[in-house]
């Protein structure tokens, strides 16, 4: 049996139709060259006269060239209709063959209105970029805000030259020197504690250890933020005043129980 | 563009009226148009499927005839072309224009209208 579909769309891929035009094109006419070659058969024809035959009435594709332009809007029905034995042969293995085609006819389209690739690229880049934006603000104040009572009393203190050349406006950290100059004249804030970046550490106990990530902060840390521990204590305001004393840790309550637990 | 001979320019030029005559009665698909055409005409006219659908694409596009994928059992879906009222009214135009060249050219030329 001769796949009248793959010849058709064979002889009429170098048109570049626009898929679903082209879909109905090979659908019409291999129905028509399958008709024309049943009759040559009934006819008396060999199989291969009958194929020459049938497969001539494409040999003159200037008046469908001439016409593509219109052909591109027959499109106007269900590309795949329920029941198109089309559907079956995308289920047996032909989908790559069809998503890589449209690929390459997608590709060809925007070679040829670069602009309105441009413009649609920009509209989609500042569409996505203003929604993350936003999402991102939501996120961060409506959807996960600071576990803190007063978040938006919160705010971050940092270090940046009044003129500078540098691309990047991020604050720099603090020195503690600083920090505690700061706290002597701050009249501003009602308290102001000081973190480090999160590092690294391990926690000993009973023989086994447990890696866990920490900060250094300053002992008016918690009370700046307005929490109250959930088991324990916080830091002792002199806690924080003698250097190279017993440190002191704050552990949450879930990183406690899994670190005791892993130590026996 | 390739060399055309007269009989296909004469074609071109009758291919409109031949569809739309076809489909006066009957809605018929691409194949039996085809077909119909090769026989009455005696085997004179014969449109190829290259140049018979971008024909009926064209008619469709003006208007002048429909179309409907109709499915019957046991066999390949078909789409059928049939008349709107807006080409049986140019039928009948080109039916009328086409008996006058005719007559007109048969003045000229002295070859008898069968």
């Amino acid at each position: 049996m001769h796949d009248w579909k793959r010849i058709v769309q064979d002889r009429i891929a170098p048109l570049r139709l626009e898929p679903t035009a082209e879909s109905d094109l090979v659908e019409e006419f291999s129905q028509h060259l399958e008709d024309r070659y049943r009759e040559l058969r009934s006819g008396g024809a060999s199989d291969e006269e009958a194929y020459r035959n049938a497969i001539s009435e494409l040999d003159d594709t200037y008046p469908l060239r001439k016409e593509s332009g219109r052909a591109q809007h027959v499109a106007k029905y269900d590309p795949v209709p329920v029941g198109d034995a089309r559907t079956d042969s995308l289920a047996v293995g032909k989908f790559m063959e069809v998503l890589w085609r449209d690929l390459r006819y997608a590709a060809r389209i925007m070679r040829k209105t670069p602009l309105f690739v441009l413009f649609v690229v920009l509209t989609l880049g500042l569409g996505i970029g203003a929604n993350t934006t936003v999402f991102t603000v939501i996120n961060t104040l409506i959807l996960n805000p600071l576990p803190v009572p007063d978040s938006s009393g919160l705010a971050a203190v940092g270090l940046m030259k009044a003129r500078s050349t540098s691309k990047s406006s991020a604050p720099q950290p603090l020195s503690y020197a600083d920090l505690k100059d700061y706290q002597a004249r701050n009249r501003v804030f009602s308290s102001l504690a000081g973190y480090t970046s999160s590092r690294p550490v391990t926690l000993q106990a009973a023989g086994a250890s447990e890696g866990m990530f920490s900060e250094l902060v300053t002992g008016n840390y918690f009370s700046t933020l307005g929490l109250k521990p959930a088991a324990g204590r916080f830091f002792l305001p002199d806690e924080d005043t003698t250097p190279g004393a017993h440190p002191v840790a704050v552990m949450k309550l879930r990183d406690l129980a899994i670190a005791l637990r892993r130590c026996g | 563009m390739p060399p055309t001979s007269p009989e296909q320019e004469w074609k071109k030029g009758s291919a409109e009226l031949l569809v739309l005559s076809l489909l006066e009665d009957q809605p018929r698909h691409g194949y039996d148009i085809s077909k119909l055409i090769q026989i009455r005409s005696g085997g004179f006219l014969r449109f190829h499927v290259t140049s018979l659908y971008p024909l009926l694409y064209r008619l469709e596009d003006r208007g002048w005839i429909a179309s409907r994928w109709v499915e019957k059992a046991d066999q390949r879906r078909r789409r059928y072309y049939s008349l709107t009222p807006e080409g049986r009214k140019v039928l009948r135009s080109q039916r009328k224009s086409w008996k006058e060249f005719v007559t007109a050219m048969s003045l000229v030329t002295g070859v008898e209208h069968a």
